[in-house]
This record gives C-alpha cells, sequence and structure tokens, in this order.
C-alpha cells in the first residue's frame, strides 16, 4: 500500500457540509491511496448479470445465457460476509474541545472518521451498528449491510447531544453486555478519565470475544499544551477550573500525559487491542489510512 | 552586625532623604503580580486531571520560584531607592553597641567658595539644609555640636547640646563669611569640642563630625596634610564630609590691584594694572571692567577673557588730591557663579614729600646718604639732624630716621626710637667702627616681647676684599639690579664691616644683601607697624679702615643712589601700603596722628553701617585699630568729621579656583558623599562603601531576576 498525500485537512474538510459528504471525500481519499482493492476474493451468491467486455475473467461467462440469447454475459455473485463493526463514538462533553490550532473538535472529527468507516464498511457490504455513550450508552444503531443504513447512523450521530460528563469504562461494560454477536468494536474516544477503568472496560469486550480498536482523539493543543500566559482553565465535564502558569507547569503537565498515553498503549496491547492516538489536526483520510494500514492482511476491514 | 534589635534604617542617614520616595516603586511588582493574577487568559479545557496532577506536582515549586522572582524584583527597586538616597551607614553606632546616643559635630564650610551659586541656593544654604536634615533625622538623645569654619573654626553653641531646635537654630545663624577655610584650627576645634562632649556629656561614647563643604581643591589639599592630625581625630570619631558641590567651576576673578608708583604723587600719573582670571573651562567674552575711585566712576573697558587664563587691564589715573584714595576695579556684568570676588580695593595715599632724619654723631657721616636721597625723589626731602638734637626731635614729622654709624643714645632717645618703629616708623641703622653693639642690641628689650633689631651686632669683621652677593635679586630692595651691571653693585669693594648675626624669634626677618664671606650686609624686619633696616657697613666715604682704605666703596657706586632710595621706599611706604591693604581677617591697625587728641574714631564697615570704637588704653595710646577686617571692602575710619584712615580689605583669592580635590587624594579615614540633587553618588573614599554595595547588589539581583525569569519561562525545574 502507498500512502499519497493528503487533500483533506481538518481545515478543509470543515467547509464541506454534512456528514455523509465528508465522509465520501474521506473514503474517497482513501482509496485513491489504495492500489490493490482489500475486497478482492470469492463470492458464492449470485446477484446479477452484466455485459461482456474486453478482459473479463471467461470463467464467469454463463454459458447458458449465451446459449439462448447468444450473447456474452458474466454472471455476477453478492459477496458472502458475516463482519459486523461496531462504532462507538464518545459523545461526552470534553470531546467538545477544540483549540486554535486545529479546525475540527474532536467530536467532529470522531463523527467523520466513524462515518468514514462506516461508508467503507457498508461498501464491502458488512454490517455496520453504531453506539453514541458519554457516562452510559445514549444511542445504539442495531447492525445492518443496507447502504442506507448509513443515513441512519449519521441522523444518530448529528442529533446526540454532548453536554455530559464521560463515563467510558461503564459505558463499555454496558456495551460488552448488550452486544451479542462478534465484530469489531471501534471506539471513537479521547479516553481522558481514570486508565485502570479504561483498560478494564476494554477487557471486558475482548472476554466477550470481541475484536477491539481504540481510536484516542486528542487535540494538538491537549498534546503540545503550547499556551505561554498566565491561563485560566475552565474544567469541561464539571471540572473544576485551575488557574496555572503554563510555562511553568508544561513539562509537568506532557509527563503526565505521556505517562497517561503509555499506560493506555501498554494496556491494549496487553489484551490484543489496537491502538491508535490521532490528534484532530491530522488529515482524516491519512488518519483512517494509518489505523486500517496497520492491521495485518488476516484481519478483515 | 548589631546584636541588638535596632532597625537598619535608625542606623542609617541618608544625604537625599527625598529619594526615599523611590521606595514607592519597590510596590510595581506586586502590583504587576496582582494584576497579572486577575487578567488570565480563559479558555475551556478537557484535560483538567492532567493538568491538576501536574500543578499538584509543580504547585510548590512554581509558589517559590514566583515568591523567589517576586522578592528579586522587590529587593532590586528597594536597592536603588536606598542608594539614591545616600545612605551613609553607621558603622560604628551599630557595631559598638546600637543605640547608644552620639553625638553629632556638624562642621559647615562657609568660607567665600560656599557663596557660589548651585540653582537658587549658595552652597552654604545648600549646606546648612543637608545639617538641618541631619539633626532632623537623629534620634532622641543624641548630641549636637555646630562648628562654623572659614579663617577659623567657631563653636557656634559651646557646649553641646540634646535640643534639637537650639542646634536648628544655631545653624540658621550662619552667616556666610568672606574668608578661606583655613586648615590650621580646624582639628583642634573638632578635638576641642569632643573633649567638651566627654566632660560635659559622658554618656556620649561615639562621635561623628559631619563636614558640610565644597572641597574646594587649593584649601582642601593644604587641610589634608597634616595627615596624622586627622588619622588621631578618626581614633576619635567617625568623619564624614557632605559634598554639596556640582563641580561646576566657571568663575571670573579680580585676583590682584596693584597701583605704580608706589609712592604716588599729586598730579603724576600712576598706572592701575588689575589682574583677572578665568577659572573655568570656557571663555568669556565682552566682560566690562570698571575702575572707581573714591567711589566715582572713571573709565570702563570690555576684555575677553580666555579660558584658565590672567588678563590683566590697565588704566591710567592721575590723583588731584593729597590724602589716602581708594580704588576699585570690577567685573559689572560677569554673571559668573561666585560674584564675590569680582571686584578688588586698594587704597592709595598721595602724600606731600616725605621727610628723612639722617642721623650722625660724626661730620660726613650722612652726608652721603642725604645727597643720595635729595637726587633719588622729589617725594623725599632729607634732612641732616645731629646726633645731640635726636632727642628733641619730634619723630612724627619724619617718615623715616637713619642712624648713621651713631655710636650711642640716651635710654630716652632708645625708648623713643623704638616706639617711633612699632608706630609704624621706618628705622634705618648703618653700621661702622663708632656703633656701639650693646646699646644697639638693648633696643626694645623693655616693654616688648622681643628685641628690635633682628641681628646681634659684633665686632668688626678682619680687613679684607669684600664684595656684595645680592642672594638672586630676590628682594624688591635689590630686586632693580637684577641685570644691571652697569649699577656695579657686584664691584663694589668692601674692605671692613660689623658682623650680623640673626638673631631668633624675627620670622619677618630677610637678608637682603650678603657679602661673600656669607655674612649678611643687609638684614630688613618689621617691628609693630614699623619696618627697619640694619647695615653692616656705613653709608659714608669718611669711614676708613687701618689702611686708610674706605670700609665700603658703596657710596661712590652708581648703585648706591637706587639702593638708599629703594630702601627708603621699603621702609615708609611698603609698609604703610602693607598696613592700608590688607585680607580679609587681618588687623586693621595704624597710627594715628597725635593732633586728633582724645577724638573718639568711627569706623564706616564695608555694608555700610557704622562702628564707634572703644576708646583706647595707654599702650594703644596713638593707634587706631578697629580689629578683625571680617567682610570685604572699604573700611573708613573718620574723627572729628574728617577721614583719618582707611583700609582696603581684600578676598584670599585662594578658593576663586572652585575645582573640587581629587576624592582619591582624600585621606582614608574620610567617608565622602554628595549631595548633589542627583543620581550621581560619589562613594569616594573610605574603605566602607555602602552605597557601591547597593549599587552592585542591584545589578547582581538584576541578573539573578534575568536568570530565574528565564527559567521559569522554560518550566525550570
Amino acid at each position: 500500500m502507498t500512502i499519497v498525500a493528503s487533500q483533506l485537512s481538518p481545515e478543509i474538510l470543515v467547509q464541506i457540509e454534512g456528514l455523509e459528504l465528508r465522509a465520501r471525500h474521506i473514503v474517497d481519499g482513501y482509496l485513491s491511496g489504495i492500489h490493490r482493492s482489500p475486497n478482492r476474493g470469492q463470492s458464492v451468491e449470485f446477484t446479477e448479470h452484466r455485459e461482456y467486455s474486453v478482459g473479463d475473467d471467461l470463467r464467469y461467462v454463463d454459458w447458458k445465457v449465451f446459449g439462448k440469447t447468444d450473447k456474452v454475459y458474466l454472471k455476477q455473485f453478492e459477496t458472502e460476509t458475516n463482519l459486523v463493526c461496531y462504532l462507538l463514538v464518545d459523545i461526552s462533553e470534553s470531546m467538545r474541545y477544540q483549540s486554535d490550532l486545529t479546525a475540527l473538535s474532536k467530536l467532529d472529527y470522531g463523527q467523520c472518521l466513524a462515518t468514514a468507516l462506516g461508508t467503507l464498511i457498508l461498501r464491502q457490504r458488512d454490517s455496520v451498528s453504531l453506539a453514541t455513550f458519554d457516562d452510559q450508552i445514549r444511542d445504539l444503531v442495531r447492525e445492518s449491510s443496507n447502504p442506507t443504513h448509513l443515513r441512519h447512523l449519521i441522523e444518530v450521530m448529528e442529533n446526540s447531544p454532548a453536554n455530559r460528563k464521560s463515563d467510558i469504562a461503564r459505558a463499555l461494560h454496558e456495551m460488552s453486555q448488550r452486544v451479542t454477536r462478534r465484530g469489531i468494536v471501534v471506539v471513537f474516544s479521547d479516553l481522558l478519565g481514570d486508565a485502570e477503568a479504561l483498560l478494564a472496560g476494554l477487557k471486558h469486550l475482548r472476554h466477550r470475544r470481541q475484536e477491539v480498536i481504540v481510536l484516542q482523539l486528542l487535540d494538538p493543543a491537549e498534546v503540545e499544551f503550547p499556551f505561554r500566559q498566565a491561563t485560566l482553565f475552565h474544567g469541561l465535564e464539571a471540572l473544576p477550573e485551575v488557574l496555572a502558569e503554563p510555562r511553568a507547569v508544561r513539562n509537568a503537565y506532557l509527563a503526565a500525559l505521556k505517562k497517561f498515553l503509555k499506560r493506555v498503549h501498554e494496556g491494549c496491547r496487553a489484551i490484543q487491542i489496537d491502538y491508535a492516538l490521532i490528534q484532530t489536526d491530522e488529515p482524516l483520510d491519512l488518519a483512517l489510512r494509518r489505523v486500517l494500514g496497520s492491521r495485518t492482511e488476516n484481519k478483515r476491514l | 552586625m548589631s546584636s541588638t534589635s535596632q532597625p537598619l534604617l535608625a542606623a542609617l542617614e541618608f544625604g537625599s532623604f527625598s529619594m526615599l520616595g523611590w521606595l514607592a516603586a519597590a510596590a510595581i511588582p506586586w502590583l504587576i503580580h496582582r494584576w497579572f493574577r486577575r487578567k488570565p487568559r480563559t479558555t475551556p479545557w478537557a484535560a483538567v486531571d492532567l493538568l491538576l496532577a501536574a500543578l499538584r506536582q509543580r504547585s510548590r515549586r512554581i509558589k517559590l520560584q514566583q515568591w523567589l522572582l517576586l522578592a528579586v524584583r522587590t529587593a532590586i527597586l528597594v536597592l536603588v531607592a536606598l542608594a539614591a538616597a545616600e545612605p551613609a551607614f553607621r558603622q560604628w553606632a551599630v557595631g559598638a553597641g546600637g543605640l547608644a546616643p552620639i553625638h553629632h559635630i556638624a562642621l559647615i564650610d562657609r568660607s567665600y567658595s560656599m557663596a557660589a551659586r548651585q540653582g537658587d541656593d549658595t552652597r552654604l544654604e545648600l549646606a546648612k539644609s543637608r545639617a538641618r536634615r541631619m539633626i532632623e533625622a537623629s534620634r532622641t538623645g543624641d548630641a549636637f555640636t555646630i562648628l562654623s569654619w572659614s579663617q577659623s573654626t567657631t563653636n557656634v553653641m559651646g557646649r553641646p547640646t540634646t535640643d534639637a531646635a537650639l542646634a536648628l537654630s544655631a545653624i540658621q545663624s550662619i552667616k556666610q563669611s568672606d574668608g578661606i577655610a583655613d586648615p590650621t584650627t580646624v582639628v583642634l576645634a573638632i578635638e576641642n569640642s569632643i573633649a567638651v562632649a566627654r566632660e560635659n556629656v559622658p554618656q556620649l561614647a561615639h562621635h561623628q563630625v559631619t563636614c558640610y563643604t565644597d572641597l574646594g581643591r587649593r584649601s582642601w589639599e593644604k587641610i589634608i596634610e597634616d595627615h596624622v592630625a586627622w588619622e588621631s581625630l578618626a581614633e576619635q570619631a567617625r568623619l564624614l564630609i557632605i559634598d554639596v558641590s556640582d563641580g561646576r567651576g566657571d568663575n571670573l576673578a579680580v585676583t590682584d590691584l596693584l597701583v605704580n608708583p608706589r609712592s604716588v604723587q599729586r598730579q603724576l600719573e600712576a598706572t592701575i594694572d588689575a589682574t583677572l582670571h578665568n577659572f573655568g573651562e570656557q571663555s568669556w567674552l565682552n566682560q566690562k571692567v570698571a575702575l572707581t575711585i573714591d567711589g566715582r566712576p572713571v573709565e570702563e573697558q570690555q576684555i575677553d577673557l580666555t579660558a584658565k587664563a590672567d588678563f590683566i587691564v590697565s588704566f591710567k589715573f592721575r590723583f588731584v588730591n593729597e590724602g589716602p584714595h581708594f580704588v576699585k576695579v570690577a567685573l559689572t556684568n560677569s554673571g559668573d557663579c561666585l560674584p564675590m570676588d569680582d571686584r578688588r580695593w586698594q587704597i592709595v595715599d598721595v602724600r606731600p614729600p616725605l621727610r628723612i632724619a639722617c642721623v650722625q654723631s660724626q661730620p660726613q657721616a650722612a652726608e652721603d646718604v642725604d645727597r643720595a636721597l635729595s637726587f633719588a625723589s622729589d617725594a623725599l626731602v632729607p634732612e641732616i639732624v645731629p646726633a645731640h638734637l635726636l632727642g628733641g626731635l619730634d619723630f612724627s614729622h619724619f617718615a623715616a630716621v637713619l642712624l648713621c654709624d651713631l655710636a650711642e643714645f640716651s635710654h630716652r632717645e632708645a625708648t623713643q626710637l623704638t616706639q617711633y618703629v612699632w608706630n609704624g616708623g621706618g628705622l634705618a641703622v648703618l653700621l661702622g667702627p663708632r656703633a656701639l653693639a650693646e646699646q644697639y642690641n638693648q633696643l626694645g628689650t623693655a616693654g616688648y616681647s622681643a628685641n628690635m633689631l633682628p641681628v646681634d651686632i659684633g665686632e668688626e669683621a678682619p680687613v679684607g676684599n669684600y664684595r656684595f652677593d645680592p642672594l638672586g635679586y630676590g628682594h624688591p630692595i635689590v630686586e632693580p639690579f637684577r641685570g644691571r651691571e652697569s649699577a656695579e653693585l657686584l664691584n663694589v669693594a668692601v674692605s671692613k664691616y660689623r658682623m650680623l648675626k640673626p638673631r631668633p624669634h624675627h620670622p619677618a626677618a630677610k637678608t637682603v644683601l650678603a657679602f661673600n664671606t656669607g655674612d649678611p650686609a643687609m638684614i630688613v624686619d618689621d617691628f609693630g607697624m614699623g619696618r627697619l633696616a640694619v647695615w653692616a657697613t656705613p653709608g659714608s666715604l669718611a669711614t676708613r679702615s687701618t689702611n686708610g682704605t674706605p670700609w665700603s666703596s658703596l657710596p661712590v657706586s652708581p648703585s648706591f643712589l637706587p639702593m638708599v632710595r629703594e630702601m627708603v621706599i621699603h621702609l615708609v611706604e611698603g609698609r604703610w601700603l602693607q598696613q592700608r591693604n590688607l585680607l580679609v581677617n587681618a588687623p586693621a591697625i595704624c597710627r594715628l596722628d597725635p593732633a586728633l587728641g582724645d577724638s573718639t574714631p568711627i569706623v564706616r564697615l564695608p555694608d555700610g553701617s557704622l562702628r564707634q570704637l572703644p576708646a583706647s588704653g595707654a599702650e594703644d595710646r596713638g593707634q587706631l585699630s578697629i580689629g578683625e577686617t571680617s567682610s570685604a571692602g572699604v573700611y573708613s575710619a573718620s574723627a572729628a568729621d574728617k577721614t583719618i584712615a582707611m583700609f582696603a580689605v581684600n578676598l584670599d583669592t585662594t578658593e576663586s579656583d572652585l575645582e573640587k580635590i581629587d576624592p582619591s587624594r582624600l585621606p582614608v579615614e574620610f567617608t565622602t558623599t554628595s549631595a548633589a540633587p542627583t543620581l550621581a553618588l560619589s562613594f569616594i573614599a573610605g574603605d566602607f562603601s555602602f552605597v557601591r554595595s547597593l549599587l552592585a547588589g542591584a545589578v547582581l539581583l538584576l541578573l539573578m531576576e534575568s536568570v530565574l525569569a528565564w527559567l521559569m519561562g522554560r518550566g525550570w525545574g
């Protein structure tokens, strides 16, 4: 796989109205960077015919139709699928944070990424499910492989108010209980909170034999802490206000962040969860490509 | 440092107390700190837990750093403000017991250079202001002695007082003097003050001498000559100098005034030469110099005065009337900082011809002298007086008496001669073989502090071939012979002379002429208000040695006439002029005309006020004495509506050069600080430089502040 330069920075994407349109751009960008389709494979269930054109594989010529009509048609088969992808999107208040360094909040970025992924999966004719959560699961859309299902997913995401506290551990436990069919759970969240509780929730999912991908979305300001003058930090999710001299605490903050990320990363690796840290100023198609490209070939998606 | 709880500020004096107002600037960092605390930027934040964790880890260190930075910034401003206030640390007071009362000795220089203007005030006013401030800043229990210092050093209050109001009043009473700062009395006066304080207020263990002065170079170079005295004083008291001078030296002065000839005659043209000096670094153009005689303007000239140079202005004038006249030369539009020395006075006595008595005991003994004086000047009228008439002579009619190898005189005659010279007469003793040494040597021994003659007259020198040695032509009597070999002074042959042995305790005695043997040939001296001269040879060719040759060929030498003339002028005019033309604080004394009888003279002082003189005692009868002359100007004495004497009193222009002494030359015992109202602090001598330490501390803290701020900006620690 070769990655081409992205045209889909958050600054450009934010000018595109609607999640569906944004997702289509992301997916197009993503696909244009891949030479070989990941969807190549055997299909067993016939769906329709199409006219032969030069270069088509003669093995799929429907000789019966040729005998009756004297025209060459190829048989088309529906791809067999049993993959269910659960998109788990964090809609807590902290996801609304957006600094001056990027054009999208963490929530917008996560929703775009989730929609793009859903689009891809539906194009593979796999099933997609969506769950939004803050301190619990707020909406759960059942899985479907129907292409029109995407619109329903988008509607749910767009109408989810992001104004509550998060309890991702509780939401993961709840998700583990409510999802019975095995599949791939993709978590879109900043994961800010108790790392140990988070890992316990993820472990629960793994215990239910779910394959899990964790995409931690952080604003560049949260990663770089670029503030210089004295700043009053208004805590989101009802956290207290903090007055700090950024230059004085920056190193300590970055150390604490690094420690937290390391703990999450190592915890995920220990329970065989794919983990990726994504900054919300990263072009989305590149982010998507980075996430999917890191997965081994024997894994679908 | 003190082990007591004495506050630091109580141990400090401040040269510029008002500069302490800058201490308020120390609040600026606090205000900035508060302002930044109240005006932070606001932002929502999700990762509060992480931030709180970072703050928990760093909060104590951050607070410590912030307080440290704040303290450093505040300390910088405090140190600068303190330094600007010019503190003088009472090092010894703190070290020696803290709260013990201090004896402050304020030595206020009121010499005439302190009259220089600096802005709206004179230096003396600034000095008094600083001294008042010192007293106001003192503590209860401290005592004060106020010394005013000029030609003499005066203890204004007598004993030290703890009454600050009294001390302030004493300071207020100090007036500007026209004298210079005399170094001879100051150390003694300070030591006396300390001694008086020890005797009267024994609890005053510490003494501080604060000298408020302009540190004039010419005066202070003399003042510091006596290192030992200052070192000794420094063991008893702390010495602090408050320099009130701004260092400006743009001063012009009339430094000298001469009238030629010295013996001014009526209707003859006299030349009046005034020497002006520009002490400053810049030239003064179009300066007007005015000549005034007896208060009437006579002439004005316009001159340019170049920097650091003399300029002589000459005026010509014919005096019409006999009697004393006062001549004044003044700069009328200089505008320099010290107007006091822009004028000078001179008394000129236009007199009738002077009668000179030439006394001889043998015929021809005085004839050569008489003849020489007759030809020498129209102003001199010599008369030969036989020795037997000496006792009946009215000496008051003669300007000088010449004893030409007079053998002896009666006791009455000796007394008359002594009184005559003491009261201002001129006496010349020309010695030959007849003069009885013991009689001459006894002159002036009864009732006078010293012998009248400055020499012991000895035996005759052996016959020989002696020559004169003019001793470099240094004395005014022989100075006209310099470079004039035609006068043949050096060719005069002397075969015999009387040995003269100089006596001690005659500080004014000077050898005018010597023999090639080294023995004196002529010695002059002052006695009372008069002058006298002693010659080792007679003034006549008639006096011969045993081999028949004259004792001296001088009477036939071309040099005889000018020599006799210059000697007589020196005896009568020079002394007279010296008596009438004085420097400030010199005593004004002159001989009174006996015709005045018992009239009480009244003196008009330079400020126009009149003073009646007390009746003179028996020993002063015939003298006019108006005591010390404290002000420059003309003193005029009158009696019975007639002016009987005038005195011109001028400044000693030593202090007209306003240049300050190089502070590094001051003894290390002095701690010096500037009183200039600027931040230009001079902390000069002494091993304890408190101001310098404060400034150095401020600079160090500035560096520390920069480093701290930089480190904190980079998240130090």
